[in-house]
């Protein structure tokens, strides 16, 4: 328990870890001083603007200057005008910086201006007209796994990869049941408050500077040695404020510089290029819309024998992240369960859209969604209780996963829960003793009509009477979900990175005693607290108070590459090599102050990979990740049963994450991703046509407001984890992962109805109504 | 990016306003703001010169006259929603205009703007329809009174001439109306009306009169006569009487068919067709509760 | 004739006002939003763009004492409004109550909505000092966040309504007291055991065999 840990460390300083002290950047931004991309001046700056494509593919014949304009007033780049490869480098090469011969989706940037002053910019844009033919396009998931239209490669596949483990024909064929099912997941914007941003500011040499709004310093500055045929020393990429991420500013802004940069070099001046935010909706990467089939063998008891699932992703127009993110969706595609064999298939497929990227998550929300859809899909169908079936399957220490990884340490499924069912009042609200699903093909458990049931969760008088008196008839239904997420890059991507730490010692008047402490890291504070929980770390780690810690936004002329900040990596990885760093610095410091030197001294560490952890990239097999957090949520539903208006109305959270450097900020991370996961399961939704994305601005892509927003109880269990640093693992994902399986399992339970798509609407809820009866037995087959 | 340029002029005075309007180009009469400003960025509307009417004398405020409460064209929807005459007498004009937008978009938006812009789920506007609105108006012609029940004409289309503008909202005291605004919309917070219906019976009056105004499910907002003339007929011998549930579904069904909603990114046509029904059918029956006491 | 379009250009205007207690006198252009000329005249960044149509809630100042959108306002409808922004109700020294709570519940993360969270929550708090729940959340149903799940901003908005409403001295535009720290008086210190007492925190809960 947290309370009985010794209350300072060892040099005598008070705890810092476990304690959650002001966040480090809170007081720029609660006095509105913190400086973000569009608020920095700069005097001299053009302002940069992008001519998209109106239709989902076509030939480019040309592009057209209006004469009557005076070119002069401005710059203007195509993809004829590139001083380097015309490409903006991530997984792949195939991501031109602008559309050459083919435009392959709405909105895909055909030429570059930049403009003294945004009159100039709106007018010369609108002088550009560009001479497209059309060309079939490629719009659906079905429509390129077809082939009929191939837009990329022979096949339209990104990516495929496959997990095996076991004979899963045999499994299947002596399972007692084996039962079926298909879920569908669409887009979700990160609609990060603050849009994608940033400015180029040419230096001697054809050398460039970016400063802007983004997530992994390091990533931008090699799109850009590689696109403008630069040396990555004449790159240098800084971070300022960054007003919300998610993933969102992960990929992105390396295309987003690209163009920056050639405008600034074209211009020869710096040149700032900020989106609207309906630029940034119909622009830049979204989350991945998915299909995942499963077929999984089970016995009547409800133990789970054998596995199969068919993952599809839809990549978009090109690679980006696709891989990676399909990758990362596959290795946690059979949940926090056992699986003794199990065959997983998942292919990521072009489309004529918009890149699909990084959100928090990174395919795991979709392939979460699916297995735990399925799981009480096996639960209804055998007529056994959802939580029974996860009781009997989760995983336990010494469990191996289907990709043949051996769970060594504390696994934390169990915990967590146990615990979201003991703080819910999970089996009071179901009857304890198994409860039969669907017995009667409706999961309904005691429901609360008009608010008075006899529901132990029925709202108080006072709402009844008015819920009585609207004459609305009221469902409500608990949902449960059991999740998990790898901390850190995925296989060998962390020694790949092989991410390295600086600490500096500043001293001060009075020499050491009152120097200050910078942690030199390529991680970036984005709204997540990195900042934080990262001095935290190094003034526990130095035994020195945290006010002497500090961390300068990153520049990558001046801090190491820690790797970029993504894959819930900063806490565990970043924050490891930390640990080194300041060990290292200890070190270093007596040799000097022994030696007579008085200057800064600066500790330094990389990476260690840990020995006997190994991951065959070939045949996808091995130790995926060094470690594991989990997961478990309840959520509560109220359902209109003649509106089908669902609303969360009460959750509840509870992760096991090792150790929680900054228990409030974690709190935050846990809230604000399960908000965004509820977004994800009830609102959010792009609808498009012809590959258009129709609603493009804040008052028609709608997430949760703060009426919108439940109550969510917060639990945060402590195993600490032997390669984290004092224990601690990642967080930021995992709790986007469990949300909208538990809103859909709460929905089921109200109605009685089971959404396999989200987001689970109104209207797609009428359909399942209208529709069909949802017999699950009937998508069991007996062998 | 900023907005396209335009020349921005303040009336003071009413006459002003409209020779304003006769002398400059491409005029826009301006008060909140909140539709004009970002419809003009989206590039639906492109005024060369936007009138202001805020500064007008008298336009800013509510008063009482004979014909009725007299609610200025520059009066905000937050002072509406919170004014106790209006709370009092016109309930559900304040219900309406407290689910525009958010707090402080209503602290600039107003009353008469929300009319003008002529949004088929315009939430005032149902409102402004069951209390038997007029907009009093002053144009090149004279003075007019339109009522609201006559008003709009199409989606962002009015019986406005140009260059006509609206002074005063009359809200007449015939009745004090009281009912419920039924709305659907995706979120709870902030966000235009999938689906809005309103339905009111007089308060006190023997026998009962029924209304009941339906928004965003036709080309305009629209009251429902067919239905509220089989309740007023039904409910002469008293609401929540014998029969009064069969009279409510068909009463519903008549709303449903006499809607014609479209499919957009808030809602499907068949989804709002049939919340119209659902929707009346809660209105009334939710009346009919309330006249049980 | 795309030129054409935007060669309207008509003159500015004269505009007097007083931004954050001082007297302010600027030439405006018509089309300059008041979000744009406290921005770019005045250069009070704390307003931010979100999103330019009044649904995000960044851009939130008090114009005559209510919360506006000024990103839906135009600077020359401002002649002779009293404005205040983020920059005009605190400083390092003297947080308001309001700032002091955001800390201390950690209800800031990105930080890209937070001066606007917090005008929209004094624009409340001025007209009802003592909300209950459901009051604060319709008043800041207009204000988005993408980072929390509203609840630590909530927490930080009632914690400070409770501060306000015992420290009348604290009125908007002026400087707010300030305990030692920094501290609004009646807050406790940010960082505090208290300010971490809603999050649970615990080791392997005992298993049921």
């Amino acid at each position: 328990m947290a309370g009985t840990e010794d209350e300072t460390t060892a040099g005598g300083v008070p705890r810092i870890v476990g304690t959650s002290p002001v966040r480090t950047d809170g007081w720029e931004k609660v006095s509105g001083q913190a400086m973000f991309i569009a608020d920095l001046p700069l005097a001299d700056a053009w302002i940069g603007g992008t001519l998209r494509s109106p239709v989902p593919r076509g030939r480019l014949r040309g592009i057209r200057r209006d004469p009557a304009f005076d070119w002069s007033r401005v710059s203007v780049v195509t993809a004829a005008d590139l001083p380097g490869p015309n490409t903006v480098a991530m997984i792949r090469e195939d991501h031109p910086v602008l559309a050459a011969e083919e435009v392959r989706f709405v909105a895909e940037a055909v030429a570059l201006v930049a403009a003294p002053d945004p009159e100039t910019l709106r007018a010369a844009i609108a002088a550009i007209s560009l001479d497209i033919e059309g060309l079939p396009a490629v719009l659906t998931m079905e429509d390129a796994l077809d082939g009929r239209i191939v837009i990329w490669g022979t096949s339209n596949i990104l990516a495929e990869y496959c997990v095996s483990r076991g004979d899963v024909a045999a499994a299947l064929h002596d399972a007692d049941l084996v039962v079926e099912g298909e879920y569908r997941t669409g887009y979700q914007e990160h609609l990060y408050i603050e849009t994608n941003g940033l400015v180029a500011i040419p230096h001697d040499g054809g050398a460039i500077e970016i400063v802007g709004s983004l997530q992994c310093p390091f990533y931008v500055r090699n799109a850009l040695a590689r696109g403008l045929a630069l040396s990555p020393e004449q790159v240098i990429v800084r971070q300022v404020a960054t007003g919300g991420a998610f993933g969102g500013k992960e990929d992105f802004p390396s295309v987003l510089a690209m163009h920056a940069a050639v405008l600034a070099q074209r211009c020869g001046r710096p040149v700032r290029m900020i989106y609207d935010r309906t630029e940034d909706i119909r622009a830049t990467t979204k989350r991945h819309p998915s299909i995942v089939r499963h077929r999984t063998g089970v016995r009547r008891d409800g133990t789970i024998v054998g596995a199969e699932i068919d993952i599809v992703f839809d990549g978009g127009a090109y690679t980006t992240l696709s891989p990676v993110v399909l990758s990362r969706g596959i290795l946690h595609a059979g949940g926090a369960y056992r699986i003794p064999a199990a065959s997983i298939r998942g292919r990521a497929v072009a489309t004529n859209t918009p890149p699909n990227g990084a959100f928090r998550g990174f395919g795991v929300p979709q392939t979460m969604f699916a297995i735990e859809r399925q799981i009480d899909r096996i639960a209804a169908t055998l007529g056994l209780d959802p939580l029974q079936v996860r009781r009997k399957n989760l995983l336990r220490t010494g469990d191996i996963l289907p990709y043949g990884q051996v769970l060594e340490e504390d696994v934390g499924a169990e915990a967590v829960l146990e615990r979201v069912v003991e703080i819910s009042g999970y089996e009071a609200w179901h009857g304890k003793v198994g409860r039969s699903g669907a017995s009667d093909g409706h999961g309904v458990s005691p429901v609360a009509v008009d608010g008075r049931g006899d529901s132990p969760r029925a709202r108080d008088e006072q709402d009844g009477r008015s819920l009585a008196r609207s004459g609305r008839r009221v469902r409500r239904g608990l949902g449960l979900s059991l999740f998990h997420h790898g901390s850190g890059f995925t296989g060998a991507g962390e020694d790949k990175i092989a991410g390295r730490v600086h600490v500096r010692l500043v001293p001060g008047p009075a020499g050491d005693a009152d120097g200050v402490y910078e942690v030199l890291v390529s991680s970036t504070e984005m709204g997540q607290g990195a900042a934080t929980v990262l001095c935290q770390i190094a003034a526990e780690t130095l035994g020195v108070p945290l006010e002497r810690v500090s961390m300068p936004l990153p520049d990558t002329s001046v801090v190491p590459d820690s790797g970029p900040t993504v894959a819930s990596r900063t806490t565990m990885i970043v924050g490891r090599i930390l640990v080194d760093a300041c060990h290292d610095l200890a070190q270093r410091l007596t040799d000097a102050r022994v030696a007579g030197e008085r200057g800064p001294v600066t500790g330094k560490a990389v990476y260690q990979p840990t020995p006997g952890l190994a991951w065959d990239e070939v045949a996808y097999h091995g130790d995926a990740y060094k470690a594991y957090a989990w997961g478990a949520d309840v959520v509560e539903v109220e359902v209109d049963e003649d509106t089908l208006e669902v609303s969360p109305v009460r959750a509840w959270a509870v992760v096991e994450i090792g150790k929680a450097v900054h228990p409030v900020l974690a709190a935050g991370q846990v809230e604000g991703g399960t908000l965004q996961g509820f977004g994800w399961a009830c609102l959010e939704e792009i609808k498009s046509s012809g590959g258009r994305f129709l609603n493009d601005r804040m008052a028609t892509y709608i997430v949760p407001t703060a009426l919108d927003a439940p109550p969510i109880t917060v639990e945060i269990i402590e195993l600490p984890h032997p390669r984290g640093p004092l224990g601690a693992k990642g967080l930021g994902e995992l709790p986007i992962d469990g949300p909208a399986p538990a809103f859909a399992a709460a929905v089921t339970d109200a109605l009685g109805l089971f959404p396999c798509e989200l987001p689970i609407t109104p209207e797609r809820l009428l359909a399942l109504q209208d529709g069909p009866p949802t017999d699950l037995a009937s998508a069991a087959e007996s062998p | 990016m900023p907005l396209p340029h335009f020349e921005y002029v303040a009336a003071r005075t009413v006459g002003e306003a409209l020779d304003l309007w006769r002398e400059r180009p491409a005029c826009a009469y301006f008060a909140g703001g909140t539709d004009l400003l970002p419809q003009m960025r989206l590039g639906r509307r492109a005024p060369a010169t936007i009138i202001d009417i805020k500064g007008v004398g008298g336009l800013d405020r509510i008063r009482e006259t004979e014909a009725g409460l007299v609610i200025g064209a520059a009066v905000p929807l937050a002072v509406i929603e919170t004014d106790p005459v209006v709370r009092a007498d016109f309930p559900l004009l304040a219900e309406c205009a407290r689910v525009v937008g958010a707090r402080p978009l209503r602290n600039r938006a107003t009353l008469v703007g929300n009319i003008c812009n002529a949004s088929p789920a315009a939430d005032t506007a149902v409102a402004l329809l069951v209390l038997d609105g007029l907009v009093r108006t002053v144009g090149a012609d004279g003075a007019r009174e339109l009522p609201v029940n006559e008003f709009f004409t199409g989606p962002g289309r009015t019986l406005l001439r140009p260059g006509e503008l609206v002074t005063e909202v009359v809200l007449p005291r015939a009745a004090v109306w009281r009912g419920s605004y039924l709305r659907l919309s995706r979120r709870r917070g902030m966000d235009l009306a999938t689906v809005g219906v309103l339905v009111a019976c007089s308060n006190g009056a023997s026998p009962p009169r029924y209304r009941i105004a339906l928004s965003a499910v036709a080309p305009v907002p629209l009251r429902v006569r067919d239905a509220e003339a089989l309740l007023d007929a039904e409910g002469a011998g008293g609401a929540g009487g014998h029969g009064w549930a069969a009279t409510i579904g068909r009463a519903a069904e008549i709303a449903r068919a006499s809607c014609s909603p479209i499919t957009d990114m808030r809602g499907t046509a068949e989804y709002r067709r049939d919340m119209v029904g659902v929707l009346v059918a809660r209105g009334a029956a939710a009346l009919a509760q309330a006249w049980v006491w | 004739m795309v030129e054409r379009a935007y060669a309207r250009r008509t003159m500015s205007t004269t505009i007097s006002l007083r931004v954050n207690g001082q007297d302010e006198r600027h030439d405006v252009e018509p089309n300059q939003t008041l979000l744009a000329f406290l921005r770019d005249t005045l250069d009070l960044t704390g307003a931010k763009e979100g999103c330019n149509e009044g649904e995000c809630g960044a851009c939130m100042v008090l114009v005559d004492g209510r919360a506006v959108n000024s990103c839906l306002m135009l600077a020359v409808e401002a002649d002779g409004r009293e404005i205040i922004t983020i920059e005009g109700i605190g400083d390092a020294e003297h947080l308001h109550p309001l700032q002091a709570a955001f800390l201390k519940h950690t209800a800031v993360q990105c930080g890209f909505c937070t001066p606007g969270m917090i005008m929209t929550a004094i624009g409340l708090l001025a007209e009802n000092p003592d909300p209950d729940e459901a009051a604060v959340r319709e008043a800041m149903a207009g204000s988005l966040c993408r980072c929390t799940g509203y609840r630590q901003i909530l927490d930080a908005i009632h914690e400070a309504a409770g501060v306000m409403r015992v420290v009348p001295a604290v009125e908007f535009g002026m400087r707010g007291p300030a305990g030692p720290s920094g501290v609004a008086p009646g807050l406790m210190a940010p960082g505090s055991a208290e300010a971490a007492a809603g999050v649970k925190v615990l080791g392997l809960p005992e298993m049921a065999p």
